[in-house]
C-alpha cells in the first residue's frame, strides 16, 4: 500500500512535468515491479505487454473505428448534419442551438471523437449562429457540450476499452450506453430550452432554416444507414463488434466516395490523423497495462476493497466517492488515460460490492453500469473547467472567443450532465433495461 | 533531412497497412455470406497487420507530439524553464521507449530460437517483434530531436 501511494505520487509529479502518460505510467509500473519482484521478471512483464498489446485482436477496433470517423469526419457530413437538425428545430427560439446539440450528438456518435466534433462542428455551426445574433456563449456552449454526447452512443471506443480491461461484454456495454446518451441529448435540449427562456438575449426569435442541398440529405441518409449498419450488424448477429469496426470503415469509405467529399489530400490527412491517434491510445494502453501488473501485485486493489470491507461503507458511498475521485481527477487528465489508471483499481471493488436485490444485484449487471456511470462522468469531466479539453479545442479554433465565454455558454449543459449522471446512478435500470 | 522522409515512408507503410486491415475484417465478412468462404488466417491476419501498423506509427506520435500530455503547470512557466522541462521530458520518454527496444529484441531472440510461427499461414513471428524494437528506437530519436532541434 505504501509502495503503491509512493508510486502514485511520482507519477503525478511525472505527468505534471509533461512526460507524456503513457511513458510516466510505463515507467513508473516498471520500477515498482522491478522493487519486489527484481527486474528480470520485470523485463519479462514489459516485453510481453508491448508485443502482444500491440497484436492484440480486439485492439484492431481502434484503428479502425478511428478510421471510419475520420474518414466521415472529412466527407462533409457535418454540413448535412446541421442542415437537417435546423429543419427540425428552426421553429423554435434557439433552434440553431437545439440543431447545434442534436448534430454534435449525431456527429460525435458516429466519429467517436469529441474533440474532432468540437473542431469541425465549429466550423459548421458557429458562423450562422453568429450570422442570425446567437450570443457566443450559448452558441460555443453547445458545440463544446454537444461533442461530448458521442462518447456513450455506440459504437464507442471508450466502451471497448472498458470492456477489455474489466472482461465484460462489448455487445452488452454498447446497448447499455444507447438510453443513457439518448437522455443526455434529451438533457442538452432542455438545457437548451431553459437557458433560452431564462435569458432571451441569448438566441433571436425565430430563424428561417436553410434549404438542404442533395449532398445534405445524402449525408444526413449515409449517417443514419452506418449507424444502423453497424448496429444492425452487431446484433443481427452477422459480424462481431471487433469486426464492425472494418465493416463501418469501409462502409464509411464508400459513403464518403459516393458523396464526392474526399479528396487524395483529405484522405491522407484521415489516414494521418487515424495513424497518430491509434499509435497513441496503444503507447497509453502499453503504460497502463505495465502500471497496472505493477499495482495488482502490489495490492493495491485488494487492500482498497479491505478498506471498504473495514470501514463497512455502504455500496452507494463508495460509488460517490468514486464519482467524486473522477470530478476532480478530471481536471487534469484526458478521458482515456484517467480510465486507464482507474479501471482497474476500481472494477474489483465494484464487482465486490453488495447492491442487495435489485438490478445490480449481478455483478456483471454491476459492471456493465458502473461502465456508464465512469463514461458520463469523464464526459462531464470534458467541460468541466478549469482544463474541459473540448472547451480547449474549441478556443483554439474560434480565437476571438473568450475562455471564461465559452465556460459560461457550457454552465447550462454541465447541470444538465449532473442530473443525468444523478438519474442514472439512482435507476441502474435506465443503463440495463435493453439487456433484458 | 533524414528524419522527414522517414517520417514520410512511414506514413505511407502505416496508411498501407491500415488499408489492409480494413480489407482483411471486409474480405473476411463479405466472403463469408456471399461466397460461404470466409478468409483464411483473417484472425491471425489482423493481428499481425495491428503489430506492423502500431510500431510503424509509433514513431510518428513522438515526432508530432501526438502524446498525451498535462501541460497545466509548464504553460506557466518562463520559455526557458519550458524548454529544459521538455527536453527533460523527451529525455524520460527515450528512456522508456529504449527499455521497450531492448525488452522487444529480447522477445525477437526468444521467436526466433522457438521459431514460432502463426497457426493457420505460418507466418513467423520474430520479425515483427524485431521490427517493433526498431521502431522503438526510432520513436525515441525522433522524439529527443523534436525538442532538441529548435
Amino acid at each position: 500500500m505504501t509502495l503503491s501511494l509512493i508510486a502514485l505520487a511520482v507519477l503525478l509529479a511525472l505527468i505534471f512535468a509533461r512526460v507524456p502518460i503513457a511513458f510516466a505510467m510505463a515507467l513508473v509500473g516498471a520500477a515498482g515491479f522491478a522493487s519486489m519482484r527484481g527486474w528480470e521478471a520485470t523485463g519479462a512483464m514489459v516485453g510481453a505487454a508491448v508485443f502482444e498489446t500491440g497484436r492484440s485482436y480486439s485492439l484492431s477496433v481502434v484503428p479502425l473505428f478511428i478510421l471510419m470517423g475520420a474518414i466521415l469526419a472529412k466527407s462533409g457530413i457535418a454540413h448535412g448534419l446541421f442542415a437537417g437538425a435546423d429543419r427540425l428545430f428552426g421553429r423554435m427560439r434557439g433552434g440553431l442551438a437545439l440543431a447545434t446539440v442534436l448534430s454534435c450528438g449525431g456527429f460525435s456518435a458516429v466519429s467517436g471523437s469529441s474533440l474532432a466534433t468540437a473542431a469541425t462542428m465549429s466550423r459548421v455551426a458557429m458562423p450562422p449562429m453568429r450570422r442570425f445574433g446567437y450570443a457566443d456563449s450559448l452558441a460555443a456552449g453547445s458545440i463544446a457540450a454537444g461533442g461530448t454526447l458521442g462518447i456513450l452512443i455506440p459504437p464507442s471506443v471508450i466502451m471497448i476499452i472498458y470492456g477489455l480491461l474489466t472482461e465484460s461484454d462489448i455487445g452488452k456495454l454498447f446497448i447499455a450506453g444507447l438510453l443513457p446518451g439518448l437522455l443526455g441529448l434529451a438533457l442538452y435540449l432542455v438545457a437548451v430550452v431553459v437557458a433560452v427562456r431564462v435569458n432571451p438575449s441569448l438566441a433571436p426569435p425565430v430563424t428561417r432554416p436553410e434549404p438542404m442541398s442533395g449532398r445534405d440529405r445524402l449525408g444526413v441518409a449515409g449517417t443514419l444507414a452506418l449507424f444502423a449498419f453497424v448496429m444492425g450488424g452487431i446484433y443481427g448477429g452477422f459480424f462481431t463488434p471487433i469486426e464492425a469496426a472494418g465493416m463501418g470503415a469501409g462502409f464509411a469509405l464508400l459513403l464518403a466516395l459516393a458523396m464526392r467529399g474526399l479528396t487524395r489530400a483529405s484522405f491522407a490527412e484521415a489516414c494521418r490523423e487515424t495513424l497518430i491517434a491509434s499509435a497513441m491510445i496503444f503507447a497509453i494502453i502499453i503504460g497502463a497495462e505495465i502500471f497496472s501488473a505493477f499495482v495488482n501485485f502490489a495490492g493495491l486493489p485488494d487492500a482498497l476493497v479491505g478498506m471498504v470491507y473495514d470501514m463497512d461503507l455502504s455500496p452507494w458511498a463508495v460509488i460517490g466517492l468514486m464519482i467524486a475521485i473522477y470530478l476532480v481527477m478530471g481536471a487534469v487528465f484526458e478521458s482515456l488515460s484517467m480510465i486507464l489508471l482507474t479501471v482497474p483499481v476500481f472494477y474489483p471493488i465494484v464487482a465486490q460490492l453488495d447492491f442487495g436485490a435489485g438490478p445490480l444485484a449481478d455483478p456483471e449487471a454491476a459492471l456493465i453500469w458502473f461502465a456508464v456511470v465512469v463514461v458520463v462522468v469523464t464526459e462531464i469531466s470534458l467541460i468541466t473547467p478549469p482544463v474541459g479539453m473540448n472547451v480547449f479545442v474549441l478556443r483554439a479554433t474560434l480565437p476571438d472567443v473568450d475562455l471564461w465565454t465559452i465556460f459560461r455558454g457550457v454552465l447550462p449543459f454541465w447541470i444538465a450532465d449532473i442530473v443525468r449522471l444523478a438519474i442514472l446512478v439512482a435507476l441502474p435500470s435506465i443503463s440495463l433495461m435493453l439487456l433484458r | 533531412m533524414i528524419a522527414d522522409r522517414l517520417a514520410r515512408a512511414l506514413e505511407i507503410a502505416a496508411a498501407a497497412l491500415l488499408m489492409a486491415l480494413m480489407a482483411v475484417t471486409v474480405i473476411d465478412v463479405v466472403g463469408r455470406y456471399l461466397l460461404k468462404t470466409p478468409l483464411a488466417g483473417a484472425f491471425e491476419l489482423t493481428e499481425l497487420l495491428l503489430s506492423a501498423l502500431v510500431f510503424c506509427a509509433l514513431p510518428l506520435v513522438s515526432r508530432a507530439r501526438g502524446h498525451v500530455e498535462v501541460d497545466l503547470l509548464v504553460g506557466r512557466l518562463p520559455a526557458g524553464m519550458a524548454r529544459a522541462l521538455g527536453i527533460a521530458a523527451a529525455a524520460i520518454s527515450a528512456v522508456a521507449l529504449l527499455y521497450f527496444a531492448w525488452r522487444l529484441a529480447i522477445v525477437a531472440l526468444d521467436l526466433l530460437a522457438t521459431g514460432a510461427r502463426s497457426n493457420a499461414l505460418a507466418i513467423p513471428f520474430a520479425p515483427f517483434a524485431a521490427f517493433g524494437a526498431l521502431a522503438c528506437v526510432l520513436a525515441a530519436a525522433l522524439g529527443v530531436l523534436r525538442e532538441t532541434g529548435r
